[in-house]
């Protein structure tokens, strides 16, 4: 996948570099803003992760410029200020997520992972697949080797979320973000309490489990 | 005495006073002065003119009576002058109306005097033995007379003692000016002391404070006067600045310690670390997990301080509590039930309406349940409850655990405050200062009592559209 960092401080650009480049990435880095933009505009990449502070051209202008021309690329922006106004104000510019400095590597690639699904994303399906669990996202109904599974609410938004990312790791921030429409995090196991209920529910009388725990980085379902 | 220190004493706003004072004295009584030595000096001629003017209407009536068979009243005059003058006390001079002078005992260029009112005072010039006698005066007033012939008399009287006591006034008068320009300067100076006492007061308390000793207060000086007033109101914000120091001061303790524990543990492992030959993932995990814990209690401080900066209403909206407590029991239902801790919800069914940040109230009341659930015991209770009426909107929770001693409760809101025997639980210590902080923000009541677990309630207005 081809990225774009547009970063100024040289060792943050070279962590990210690195990073998304282990990760199998082809990646073009970045420090000025008026040259970032010049280069996003040519519209090869397919993932921007563009920081906020920038010289001559800050990442909010670059970001409203490019989606004034019409650009749907990805954006994730990241920020030192990561309070929930500057997130909020990232968001509403038109940036498809936010995270804020200093964050891990893990973090970011399933980020940037999870852009570039989002946009590569097929016409909406009505039923999300994942080895013989199927969840059915009109009636909220999941089942798995013809049983139906009894979610709350919460779970199901849950499992969907898993499932809209199957074979990709999600991580807890992101599972708090998007499940639970978060902007902070509370420092508590929600996250794990959560998980560990539904795979009770989804693997528990399963010889082939779904949903993995990775270690460090977050969780993954996909077919056995 | 330096170029610069005579400025600075010249711009000081003590001399000012003392010399605007002092001017603004001297001038009132100046003019007392100077008036009345000229209503003095005016009554004393007036006298003479008065006796002048008898004496010459005396000689002048006696020509009217017999007015018609003497040439002129020159002539007339100067034959009976000229029998007197040898013996006359008063001084006379006669010109013809062509301005030749017929007789005359004084020198008219011999002034001693030129009063101010135009008339002259002249040095007697009678024959010597009149001087010899010693009744004779030395000096006299002269005022002058035209006469119908177009001639003119000058006469005058004796004025020594008159001259003697004018000259006297006139050294009284430069006397009083000196005397009321030293007792103005005087009262200027003590009217301006007091000034001056007062701000040096001040002033040596604030540089010295400047200089480290933030300890000191003004004394006041018991006159309560408006140096007292702004004594109390500089040591007012001295205590506040104190107290705001020694927040920062317990701050920045507490973050020393809380902080170097964790990064000492830190440093220990990736020294372990180094130690191992071969990579250790879980160790290295480990080390990562630590470093997050460290960077989430730094969040969490600077979430609290831009929160007690009170710089982000901008995202404030009208909102129901309600909703916020679904979204709080969404995520902690199940960590409740997870911990073997019952929740008991007592929620109106009623509409909780708020104008606030929602997020940071669903940020407060998660902390709230967090911290019941973390000290209720397996097996304990957790009540949240929910109501309003038309005034306010109160939400409380309260545990079965063994709540904070009354001693301590003051000090819950405090950063990085854990009691002693919780001080082996995970955590930031900032839970509570956060829940404070977004109280404070939204001009919130906090309440806590142990009931006996710990029951805290917050009480905010309610939202009126």
């Amino acid at each position: 996948m081809q990225i774009l960092v547009i970063e100024d401080d040289s060792e943050m650009r070279d962590y990210l570099i690195t990073g998304l480049s282990q990760a199998g990435h082809e990646v073009v880095g970045c420090a000025d803003g008026g040259e970032g933009l010049a280069l996003a505009l040519e519209g090869r990449f397919e993932v921007l992760v563009l920081d906020r502070m920038l010289p001559t051209l800050d990442g909010l202008a670059i970001l409203r410029e490019l989606r004034s021309q019409g650009h749907t690329v990805p954006v994730l922006m990241l920020s030192a200020l990561g309070d929930v106004d500057h997130r909020v104000e990232g968001l509403r510019d038109g940036a498809d997520d936010y995270l804020a400095k200093p964050f891990s590597l893990v973090e970011l690639k399933a980020r940037v992972d999870a852009l570039a699904r989002r946009q590569a994303r097929p016409v909406e399906t009505l039923v999300l697949q994942v080895g013989d669990l199927s969840l059915d996202l009109i009636s909220h109904r999941a089942r798995r080797a013809e049983q139906d599974i009894e979610l709350w609410p919460v779970e199901y938004r849950l499992l969907e979320y898993l499932m809209r990312n199957a074979g990709q790791v999600v991580t807890r921030g992101m599972l708090l973000e998007n499940v639970w429409n978060l902007s902070f995090d509370p420092q508590t196991n929600v996250v794990e309490v959560h998980m560990s209920r539904l795979r009770g529910k989804v693997d528990k009388e399963f010889e082939n489990k779904l949903i993995h725990t990775v270690r460090g980085e977050g969780y993954v379902i996909r077919a056995p | 005495m330096s170029f610069a220190r005579l400025e600075r004493v010249w711009r000081s706003s003590t001399l000012r006073l003392t010399l605007l004072t002092t001017a603004l004295i001297w001038f009132t009584c100046a003019t007392l002065v100077l008036v009345l030595h000229h209503l003095l000096v005016e009554a004393l001629v007036e006298y003479a003119e008065q006796d002048i003017d008898a004496l010459v209407d005396e000689r002048l009536a006696t020509w009217n009576q017999i007015r018609g068979w003497e040439p002129s009243v020159s002539d007339w005059l100067y034959r009976k002058l000229s029998a007197e003058i040898a013996v006359l006390n008063d001084c006379v001079a006669l010109r013809y109306a062509d301005g030749e002078r017929a007789l005359g005992n004084f020198n008219e260029d011999d002034v001693a005097l030129w009063m101010s009112s135009g008339h002259q005072v002249v040095k007697f010039g009678g024959g010597a033995w009149q001087r010899e006698r010693g009744d004779n005066p030395e000096v006299c007033l002269v005022k002058d007379y035209p006469l119908a012939d177009g001639g003119r008399l000058s006469y005058g009287i004796g004025f020594d003692s008159e001259l003697a006591n004018i000259l006297r006034l006139r050294q009284l008068r430069y006397w009083g000016l000196l005397i009321v320009g030293i007792v103005a300067l005087s009262i200027g100076w003590v009217v301006s002391y007091r000034a001056y006492k007062g701000i040096q007061r001040i002033n040596r308390v604030c540089d010295q404070v400047a200089s480290g000793n933030l300890a000191l207060r003004i004394a006041p000086s018991g006159r309560d006067d408006d140096f007292d007033h702004l004594s109390l109101a500089i040591n007012h914000m001295l205590d506040q600045i104190a107290q705001l120091m020694l927040g920062v001061k317990q701050v920045s303790d507490a973050i020393a310690h809380d902080l170097k524990t964790p990064l000492a543990r830190l440093r220990g492992r990736l020294e372990l670390l180094l130690e191992q030959p071969e990579r250790d993932d879980a160790s290295i995990h480990a080390v990562i997990a630590e470093t997050d814990r460290i960077l989430a209690a730094f969040n969490a401080l600077l979430r609290i301080s831009q929160l007690e900066q009170g710089s982000q209403r901008q995202a404030f909206k009208a909102f129901d509590m309600r909703d916020v407590v679904d979204r709080a029991l969404d995520l902690y239902a199940l960590v409740l039930e997870d911990r073997a801790v019952a929740l008991v919800l007592e929620l109106t069914g009623e509409a909780c309406p708020v104008y606030g940040d929602p997020e940071l109230w669903l940020q407060a009341l998660c902390n709230l349940i967090d911290n019941a659930a973390k000290y209720t015991p397996g097996g304990g209770r957790v009540t949240l409850r929910l109501g309003c009426d038309d005034e306010q909107v109160r939400f409380s929770i309260e545990d079965s655990g063994p709540g904070i001693p009354p001693a301590e409760q003051h000090k819950v809101f405090e950063r990085f405050y854990r009691m002693e025997r919780h001080r082996s639980l995970t955590g930031t210590g900032l839970g509570l200062s956060l829940v404070s902080a977004v109280c404070k923000l939204h001009h919130a009541e906090i309440a806590l009592e142990n009931r006996p677990g710990l029951w805290v309630e917050v009480r905010l207005r309610r939202h009126h559209a």
